[in-house]
């Protein structure tokens, strides 16, 4: 099952490869009202 | 005159020291543990922006883990890893983007990946997570169909 590569690295690499994906869902979705 | 170096022996009584899987085994699931979580979501504040700072905290993040862990199947555990981040208030903010990453991690880590390649349609099932329930998102995940 689990495989020996960084999650981190893979994480970075998922950012880097879905920036327009995670600029998109940073629009559009609920915010948090500050008082 | 040369700088004096100490040279060192060799111990071949010293074993070789290879890094470990993140202490998970090959025939175990790797499940993203809290630090991970949280520097996960504070990267996505930092570079996407938003309110920084827990809500609920991780006490909910450890029922999902939980879930997850009880959970059989890998696309099952990540459907409820996606779909529980994303709607749980464990931080100010920022849970659908954690949340994609997270449980694409997940997935890759444990060697699997997600099937929808098209951003759009990426986008739409991830904003509208809140209509989807436990089956469709394991569905979608698996297949990229609903």
């Amino acid at each position: 099952m689990a495989n020996c590569k960084d999650p981190m690295d893979i994480a970075l690499r998922i950012m880097s490869q879905d920036d327009r994906i995670l600029k998109s869902l940073n629009n559009g979705v609920r915010k948090v009202k500050k008082a | 005159m040369s700088p004096r170096t100490k040279k060192v022996k060799p111990n071949e009584q010293t074993p070789l020291k290879i890094p470990e899987c993140e202490n998970v085994g090959e025939d175990q699931v790797w499940y993203p543990p809290d630090w991970f979580l949280i520097e996960i979501h504070d990267m996505m504040i930092k570079r996407y922006g938003g309110w920084e700072g827990l809500d609920l905290g991780l006490e909910p993040y450890h029922n999902i883990i939980k879930e997850a862990k009880d959970a059989d199947g890998i696309f099952r555990k990540a459907s409820i890893l996606l779909k529980e981040i994303a709607t749980t208030r464990i931080f100010q903010d920022g849970h659908h983007r954690t949340a994609y990453v997270i449980t694409k991690t997940f997935l890759e880590k444990n060697d699997a990946e997600f099937k929808e390649k098209d951003d759009r349609k990426v986008i739409k099932f991830i904003k509208d997570i809140r209509q989807y329930n436990i089956n469709q998102i394991e569905g979608w995940l698996k297949d990229g169909k609903l």
